[in-house]
């Protein structure tokens, strides 16, 4: 061998050693796991990095299958029976690597046909790239993303429920909202086209409502007043005269219903009725309910002034019958046999019946008219009782009634009243402890001075009033059932008239009653009267 | 059993072909594997009393030594550790799967046939000495592997076997694959008999 050659020998050689070391080098270094597979499938060449992921040493992995290399070998030997490896430049695989200690790794394995300088096929290059911490992350990403979704998918389904049940609430509500408009609509109907005069205040005393009859009653044509308080309606409003009664109403102590009548003008009456309205114990407002009352003021007045003129009419012909009956009785007219007399003074007493229920009438027409009261004095009420008493001397003496009159202490002041009324209604009350007590019992008068005014007090331990009757008991022509059986000659008009005389003196009068046992009538009248 | 005859040292002596430098270490490599630095020293030093000088850490990739040194080194390496035929056999499978040169050819070994047209190339990068030819009957499942002109001893036939048997491997896949040597009497060719 020439110097020559040898000298190119060894330049080649160092290049082939220089070659060597930087492949070394470049396998040492490089991170991926690369191999070589021969046609067969065998292991043929491996770099470090394949080393280090399988922890397989060279001379242990050369000549290994490479599907064996995987769990899911067969994977492995499917692509590389396919023509597609051969086909395409490179393909890409998930596989699980099975490493020497037996732990799978997952790795995304590159593989691409291998072919020498003619292009002839001679194996495949894999090359392998550990995705444990890839797949880990992934798969906690998708943990976290699944338990999102989760989450969200309970969310959206809470939302989805809550939302139905929002619409079904809406829908309700809506329901609820058309029944209560429709109602409205029905309440407004009725409001607008009730017979009687509406108005509504609130609980700030505001005008909220007054219907088309409540201004047709007063002439209203707007509804300015609407939004306003009683205070702030004008002095010449047409409302003006229904005022003073509201007022009179928030004045009075009345808690539920209070009522006045109103004269609005000649032959045109009013009731109104002022209604306090709560709810829940709180006051919500007024309703103002005005009933035209005219038409039955005027039949009142008509069927007043006919019983007023039947009375005076019935009155002259038995005042007639009485003396010519006296007469009869006295002997005045010639001499009556003993069986005749006894039919005469039936007649007599009969008639006397009828006197004093005619003046009971009188006396009716009188307090409906408005006229009973017209002779007040200044009077001490002690003797009128006393004079009642000595009245009633023979009926209570015929009814073995032990009567007791139960003076006050102390002198009790004089009292300006209509004498003869205020004696007529302590006898209606006296009379009527003793016609209703049994024979053998007692009556207890009682007068007392208060503070105010004089108080009387009349109890009995007679047959009492039912119960159920004793609303009924100031009532015109009312008699109880019990008291028709004992007596049957009352009117029925002398609670009714005494009521009225007494309310007449701004008294009160009422009543404490059980039936067989007894019953106790109470009045009071005021030390001043306006009357 | 092989030993360190003076037929056997006469044998390797005569051998003049040279062989590659990364052969020589990656034999090395097996023994300090098995045997650790200590074991590689011992039979370093008895091949110096044998006047074969030559440090592992000296020797160059790719430059070429006396085949004496590699036969040398395996028969003495047998000797020492008393190493059975399966381990010289091993070592030889060890070499084929990791000599890088055994890597480079791997590639051509993609048929019988191919292995027929390249064994004497893949011996060529070892040895200067000698020929490789590989020979198949397909019809029967048996190749014969014959090394002409080149002295072995039998420790090295052995770890020829074991190489064989690997880089048949790769192209028979069969569990039934046997190399074994022809029992000549020739110390120049060698055979060896693939069956499967």
């Amino acid at each position: 061998m020439s110097k020559e050659t040898e000298k190119l020998l060894q330049m080649a050689n160092n290049d082939l050693r220089d070659l060597d070391l930087y492949i070394q080098e470049l396998s040492a270094f490089l991170p991926l796991a690369i191999c070589a597979v021969n046609p067969f499938g065998l292991l043929i060449t491996i770099n470090s990095a394949f080393q280090d992921l399988t922890g397989y040493k060279e001379a242990e992995a050369i000549g290994k299958r490479m599907e064996k290399m995987f769990a899911n070998g067969k994977e492995f030997r499917d692509l590389i029976s396919s023509e597609s490896v051969l086909k395409k430049k490179k393909q890409k695989r998930k596989m699980i690597l099975l490493v020497k200690s037996g732990r799978e790794i997952p790795v995304s394995m590159s593989i691409s046909a291998r072919r020498d300088e003619n292009g002839e096929f001679i194996g495949y290059f894999i090359a392998l790239l550990d995705i444990e911490d890839f797949e880990k992350l992934r798969e906690s990403l998708e943990k976290k993303v699944k338990e999102r979704t989760g989450d969200l998918e309970r969310k959206t389904e809470e939302l989805r429920e809550s939302r139905v049940a929002l619409m079904n609430v809406l829908e309700d509500v809506e329901n609820a909202r058309m029944l209560a408009e429709e109602e409205k609509n029905k309440t407004m109907a009725i409001i607008t086209n009730f017979s009687d005069g509406l108005l509504f205040f609130d609980f700030e005393n505001k005008l909220s409502l007054i219907n088309s009859q409540a201004k047709s009653f007063f002439n209203i044509k707007s509804s300015k007043l609407i939004g306003k308080r009683l205070s702030e309606f004008s002095k010449k409003s047409a409302l003006d005269p229904l005022v003073d009664i509201i007022k009179n109403s928030k004045n009075s102590r009345i808690k539920e219903v209070y009522r006045e009548e109103l004269n609005l003008k000649k032959n045109v009456f009013f009731e109104v009725s002022t209604i306090f309205l709560k709810r829940d114990k709180k006051k919500i407002g007024s309703l103002i309910i005005i009933h035209n009352v005219s038409r039955e003021k005027v039949v009142e007045r008509l069927k007043t002034e006919f019983v007023s003129l039947s009375a005076h009419q019935l009155r002259t012909p038995l005042s007639a019958i009485k003396w010519t009956l006296r007469m009869l009785l006295d002997g005045d007219l010639g001499k009556v046999n003993p069986d005749q007399k006894e039919y005469i003074e039936k007649t007599y007493k009969s008639n006397e019946r009828m006197i004093a229920l005619v003046n009971d009438l009188l006396n009716v027409t009188r307090i409906e008219e408005g006229r009973y009261l017209y002779r007040k004095t200044t009077t001490e009420i002690q003797p009128l009782i006393e004079f009642v008493i000595s009245s009633l001397r023979d009926k209570i003496k015929k009814q073995k009634i032990k009567l007791k009159f139960i003076k006050p202490k102390k002198k009790v002041s004089k009292i300006k009243v209509d004498v003869e009324k205020v004696r007529m209604a302590i006898y209606n009350i006296i009379n009527n402890a003793i016609s209703y007590t049994p024979h053998g019992g007692k009556v207890d008068v009682s007068l007392m001075g208060e503070k105010d005014g004089v108080r009387v007090e009349v109890s009995d331990n007679g047959i009492g009033i039912p119960k159920d009757q004793q609303k009924r008991v100031f009532s015109k022509f009312f008699r109880a059932g019990n008291a028709v059986r004992e007596e049957t000659t009352g009117t029925g008009l002398g609670l009714y008239i005494t009521k009225n005389i007494i309310e007449a003196h701004n008294g009160k009068v009422w009543f404490d009653s059980k039936e067989g046992k007894g019953t106790t009538f109470y009045f009071t009248i005021p030390f001043t009267t306006n009357h | 059993m092989d030993s360190v005859s003076k037929e056997n040292l006469n044998t390797i002596k005569k051998n003049k072909g040279k062989i590659i430098g990364l052969s020589l270490k990656k034999d090395r490599e097996f023994v300090l594997e098995k045997e650790g630095e200590e074991g590689l020293n011992k039979v370093e030093k008895e091949m110096e009393k044998m006047g074969y000088v030559l440090k592992t850490e000296d020797i160059g990739n790719y430059e070429w030594y006396p085949v004496q040194f590699d036969s040398l080194f395996l028969l003495l390496s047998k000797y020492f550790f008393d190493w059975d035929e399966e381990i010289m056999k091993e070592w030889g499978r060890w070499a084929a799967k990791t000599h890088f040169l055994a890597r480079i050819m791997a590639k051509f070994f993609i048929s019988r046939k191919k292995l027929t047209e390249m064994a004497n190339r893949l011996w060529r990068k070892y040895y200067t000495q000698g020929t490789l030819e590989v020979k198949f009957d397909e019809n029967n499942n048996f190749g014969i592997a014959e090394i002409k002109d080149f002295l072995l001893v039998p420790s090295h036939r052995l770890y020829l076997e074991g190489y064989f048997y690997q880089i048949a491997s790769l192209v028979i896949s069969s569990s039934k694959l046997k190399v074994v040597q022809v029992k000549d009497k020739d110390k120049k060719n060698h055979r060896f008999k693939i069956t499967w």
